[in-house]
């Protein structure tokens, strides 16, 4: 597991966005059954999520965030040295979405901008990699944004359908004399690349009329090979072999343990694999915030996401120690301790179709 | 964790009446097998025994008793 200690540094603020458009679980009780969407729900914990509408996409998500964010940190687009764009769900094929982004805020055109394909651990690695790069050259200040739009999960799958959330973040990385260390552990194991995937569509599989049509499987659900792919037993088994096992290097490399964290924010998978996973590693509940009910999975969204709806109040105004642990698709998996806040922290912005680009073609 | 204390588990987490399961109970049959029991029997196994059998090996289960071998360095007086 790769390790990493990175001083000088702060989180200046967080945001997130999600569409204004809400779906509940019950809208499947006609297809799925009352009493299977009952289960699904006492498994996964999620009552509700926000669904994007037609053609908005995960970008017009963290637009709105940044725009928030910049808002009310009062940080002018020019003081903003890169943009980050972290998702798995693009506007196009191609340009990368942080161009079109650097477009939609009006950033410099001197500014740095990229995008980073991941999902559930993604908003470690984006912390991870803007600390780096202020770390190891002239940068100052640096816009991450991440998220998913969920559109490419089939509504016809238990295993998916009820599950994810769509959402945007944004956060706000700077250069700062007064700061705690950043430790980060990341680790990678593509031997579990088919237990999460989209099979069709890139270039190893094209996509044709046959991967874009929804076929049953042994269980009954309904997906196409362009649809995500979840094997929840294996991702189960994935989290209980690396999930504490990151935890403890980490809170080791830092020297911390669990009595000095105030809270330890993981990737929003389910509730019932994060309650195991915080009975087995003795983390007490309000130490463990959830925000899944709310929002459902929002993938690498899901940790801003959980420190605005749980500690939007504390983090704007004291210290707190965090850990944020990030796990899933890949697999791939991070985690990273340090003192957060106080920051800018606005509460999570509503985005209707006006939010959608309207430069997009 | 003895025998009966496993199979009495595994009548809590399938929600079927207690004392009726045997180790030739057949899995999806009598005892409710799906998705969401397989990761919830994962979870218990974890909990009880501090490992988590593999999803490809509680695949190749049919019955009861094929779990209990799969589970067996858990199990006092069986063998690994």
């Amino acid at each position: 597991m790769s390790l990493s200690r990175i001083s000088g540094i702060r989180i200046a603020g967080v945001a997130a966005a999600v569409p204004d458009s809400v779906r509940y679980p019950s809208e499947w009780n006609g297809y799925f059954g009352a009493d299977v969407v009952a289960e699904i729900v006492k498994n996964t914990g999620v009552q509700k999520r926000y669904i994007s509408l037609p053609k908005m996409c995960c970008s017009d998500l963290c637009v709105a965030a940044a725009k928030r964010l910049m808002e009310e940190g009062n940080w002018t687009p020019g003081s903003i040295d890169a943009v980050i764009f972290l998702s798995q769900n693009p506007d196009y094929r191609l340009p990368c979405t942080a161009a079109l982004i650097q477009r939609r805020l009006e950033l410099p055109t001197e500014c740095a901008a990229f995008d980073i394909n991941l999902g559930c651990s993604g908003y470690v690695y984006g912390l991870w990699l803007a600390c780096s790069l202020i770390a190891g050259g002239g940068m100052k200040r640096i816009l991450f944004l991440s998220g998913d739009a969920s559109r490419k999960s089939s509504s016809e799958d238990r295993a998916v359908g009820l599950l994810f959330g769509d959402a945007g973040s944004a956060t706000i990385i700077e250069r700062s004399e007064e700061s705690d260390t950043f430790t980060f552990v990341m680790g990678t194991d593509g031997r579990g690349a088919n237990n999460l995937i989209i099979p069709a569509g890139g270039a190893r599989n094209p996509s044709d009329e046959s991967t874009r049509l929804r076929r049953p499987d042994d269980q009954g659900n309904l997906r196409s090979q362009e649809e995500v792919y979840m094997n929840g037993a294996e991702i189960f088994a994935f989290t209980l072999k690396e999930v504490p096992r990151m935890i403890e290097r980490v809170l080791a490399a830092s020297e911390k343990t669990i009595g000095n964290i105030d809270s330890v924010i993981l990737h929003q998978a389910n509730k019932f694999m994060l309650e195991h996973l915080a009975k087995r590693m003795k983390i007490p509940a309000e130490k463990l915030p959830l925000s899944l009910g709310e929002y459902g999975n929002t993938s690498s969204a899901s940790i801003p996401v959980t420190m605005i709806h749980c500690l939007r109040e504390q983090l704007r105004s004291r210290r707190m120690e965090l850990l944020l642990g990030g796990f899933g698709v890949g697999y791939s998996w991070g985690a990273v301790t340090c003192a957060f806040g106080p920051m800018v922290m606005p509460e999570v912005a509503l985005v209707g179709a006006d939010g959608i680009d309207q430069e997009a073609l | 964790m003895t025998k009966q204390d496993f199979i009495e588990k595994l009548e809590e987490l399938t929600e079927a009446e207690s004392g009726t399961f045997t180790e030739k109970t057949v899995l999806g049959e009598s005892a409710r097998w799906d998705s969401l029991i397989i990761v919830g029997f994962m979870a218990m196994v974890d909990e009880a025994m501090g490992f988590a059998p593999s999803p490809k090996d509680i695949a190749k289960c049919e019955t009861v008793g094929d779990l209990l071998k799969i589970v067996s360095s858990g199990i006092k007086g069986e063998k690994a």
